[in-house]
């Protein structure tokens, strides 16, 4: 069992400027088994909420509790929890088995056998049986990670905490470990709570992503619930790769529909589109996603042309950047079409795969559509 | 594909700069070893050589060769035994206290209480007071009569006394007076080793369960080994050939009772001009030093 329970956490930190507020009221149900990502630019918080989480900080106001127990002025040791540090923290002057074996040392009246038994069954696990004899300084960024996940894993812990532990390994094994990680959690099936500042790590290895900005909670979800329907625009712009365009325009209401007008295009939205804007004042912000951006043949509504500055092509798919505006625009667009730079392409943005949002508020108006259900089953099998 | 001619002169000029660089290399390495052999090698060796001879500052150049009969005298020598035993246990006594005490102030110097900081540069006052002004401290701290530690022991009706000519109490003073000076310097070198100590560390040990003492024991002390290591070799050879600071204070005395291999040397050579006998007493202390040097950096290698 292990269901953790956030209840309204803050956390003041004081600082040279009066208080820095790194949590604020955030609330947050992780079920048990679930493996939780939590995700957002440095400062936003993630790092003490799972410190909180830990043990590590004490919150300023707010409970945390286990299965329905509130452990929030609990010892970490009291916790039975296991976190994995981003820098390893391994024991520098201890072998891997003694590194592993510290923990159960310190908190169980496991006899010597048991706990090299344990000790051995987990090295298996994560293959390291060869690297037990090691020192951390003999061992590779990569086969510290697995020490250092190792060690957590020999605790048989209610809850993993994890805090960017990928952050310091080369991309080919960032990516390997990956799925690593997450076929070691479902097996082990423990709550899981991930830290990290890379939205691609967040949408491929959560079961759950919590989008934090500014100590706040801004979007909690599935990792594609957050991709097609953000609750605001800055979700919108965190999920996915690269981020979403976006563009400030002001409303106008015409006879046909409303309309966004943009220093370079104006775009009449369709009825749907109408009727999301029905509240909004003035200005709204359009949103679109480079992989939604379509070439046109000139004659779609909404349609305009735009100067093509710079093309990376990546084989699959080619990422194009305009300017539209003074502002750049990225586009992703089949590998097949070949571009070159300095020509002028005529794009267009779907109506169903806009986004919309408050351009005061930058609460979302509109999403674009999510993939019916046939599409969802067609992908899962 | 270079042609052989080409070959040939690259290896040429490689040849020629490389004697270059080496011989450049040499020229500046030069001085430094002239001034060395000068100030080091050649006082260590003549030294060395001197113990084997009987010589007397009384009669310059004349050098008897007498083989071993100086150490052979040492040894049934009870003024040498004496010095001896002074001599270790002195280094012992007082480079454990400084050890101990240094790691005490060490911890308490890390906490991040307000003022800490000046309290850490005040700390250090101790060390950099030259001993001369430190030894005449703390005699006149003894003094009988206005001696701050004899008014003190006024006030409660104790004994006072001039404690430096005290047999009793005159070495545990001068163990005093080596603490007292180096504690402080133990200390802002272990707090640097302990500040250099990752974080993280103590927080994975507090996930892994340990409580304070277990952290001190598992986090702090071994990653601070290294540093304790250099400190107490250090302290062991400062303390153990330190002269001025016995010599100052009581000059040996009283009854001997101060005596140490250091004032013991200087008195042989410059009080009773027995040259040779001091510098046998003197390679006794440099084999005593070597050997406690390599024994105690093996130690620290299979830890």
């Amino acid at each position: 069992m292990g269901e953790i329970d956030i209840d309204t956490l803050r956390k003041v930190f004081p600082g040279a400027e009066g208080e820095i507020v790194a949590i604020d009221d955030l609330d947050i149900t992780i079920e048990d088994g679930e493996f939780l990502v939590l995700v957002g630019p440095s400062g936003c918080g993630k790092s003490t909420t799972l410190r909180c989480i830990a043990g590590l900080e004490t919150p300023s106001s707010g409970t945390i509790s286990l299965d329905g127990v509130d452990i929030t002025d609990r010892q970490p040791k009291n916790r039975n929890m296991a976190m994995v540090f981003q820098s390893y923290a391994l024991y520098p002057h201890m072998t891997a088995r003694e590194n592993m074996s510290f923990g159960l040392k310190m908190t169980t009246d496991l006899s010597k056998g048991e706990i090299d038994t344990r000790v051995s069954e987990a090295a298996e696990m994560m293959g390291i049986e060869r690297l037990l004899d090691q020192k951390p300084g003999e061992m590779s960024g990569g086969q510290q990670q697995r020490v250092a996940l190792g060690r957590a894993i020999v605790r048989d812990p209610e809850v993993f905490l994890m805090d960017e532990p990928l952050s310091n390994l080369d991309a080919k094994l960032r990516t390997t470990m990956r799925t690593e990680l997450q076929s070691l959690q479902s097996e082990f099936g423990v709550t899981t709570v991930y830290v990290t500042h890379d939205q691609t790590e967040a949408m491929t290895m959560g079961d759950r992503i919590a989008v934090l900005n500014d100590g706040e909670l801004q979007q909690i979800g599935t990792p594609l619930e957050c991709y097609h329907e953000p609750a605001n625009q800055f979700v919108a712009g965190f999920i996915g790769s690269p981020s979403m365009n976006f563009f400030e325009t002001s409303l106008s209401r015409t006879g046909a529909g409303a309309r966004l007008d943009h220093e370079v295009f104006d775009y009449l939205l369709d009825q749907e589109g109408t009727d999301a804007v029905a509240d909004v004042s003035d200005s709204v912000t359009l949103g679109i996603r480079p992989e939604d951006i379509e070439l046109a043949d000139g004659d779609e509504p909404n349609a305009f042309s735009a100067d093509v500055t710079v093309t990376e092509p990546l084989g699959d798919v080619t990422f194009v950047y305009f300017e539209i505006g003074g502002q750049q625009v990225t586009a992703s667009i089949d590998g097949d079409i070949l571009l070159s730079e300095g020509s002028t392409l005529d794009i267009v943005f779907p109506q169903n795969r806009i986004h919309l949002f408050d351009g005061r508020t930058g609460g979302a108006l509109k999403n674009r559509e999510m993939p019916t259900d046939d599409e969802l089953v067609d992908v899962s099998l | 594909m270079a042609t052989s001619s080409g070959t040939g002169s690259r290896y040429a000029a490689e040849f020629k700069s490389f004697v270059k660089e080496t011989w450049l290399g040499y020229a500046f390495m030069l001085p430094a070893s002239v001034l060395l052999g000068l100030i080091v090698i050649y006082p260590t060796l003549r030294g060395v050589h001197i113990s084997f001879f009987e010589m007397s500052l009384l009669q310059p150049g004349q050098e008897t060769f007498v083989a071993f009969q100086n150490f052979a005298a040492m040894a049934s020598d009870p003024k040498f035994w004496n010095a001896f035993g002074n001599s270790i246990l002195l280094t012992g006594v007082a480079v454990a206290l400084q050890y101990l005490l240094g790691l005490g102030l060490a911890l308490a110097l890390k906490e991040k209480v307000p003022g800490v900081a000046l309290f850490r540069s005040a700390s250090m006052i101790t060390w950099v007071l030259p001993v001369v002004v430190m030894v005449i401290i703390f005699r006149f701290m003894v003094q009988p009569g206005y001696g701050f530690l004899n008014i003190v022991l006024g006030w409660f009706n104790l004994p006072t006394s001039y404690w430096f000519g005290d047999p009793t109490t005159a070495f545990p003073l001068v163990v005093t007076m080596h603490v007292w000076r180096n504690v402080p310097f133990f200390a802002i070198a272990l707090m640097a080793a302990m500040q250099s100590i990752p974080e993280s560390l103590y927080e994975a040990a507090e996930m892994d369960g340990a409580g304070s003492l277990a952290k001190f024991r598992y986090v702090t002390l071994p990653q601070i080994s290294y540093v304790s290591m250099i400190m107490i070799v250090l302290h062991v050879i400062y303390t153990f050939n330190n002269f001025d600071i016995v010599f100052l204070s009581t000059g040996g005395g009283p009854l001997g009772s101060t005596e140490v291999l250091a004032t013991y040397v200087y008195k042989q050579a410059f009080q009773s001009y027995a040259l040779g006998y001091a510098a046998s007493v003197g390679v006794v202390m440099l084999v005593l030093l070597l050997a406690f040097t390599v024994v105690y950096v093996k130690l620290e290698d299979t830890e």
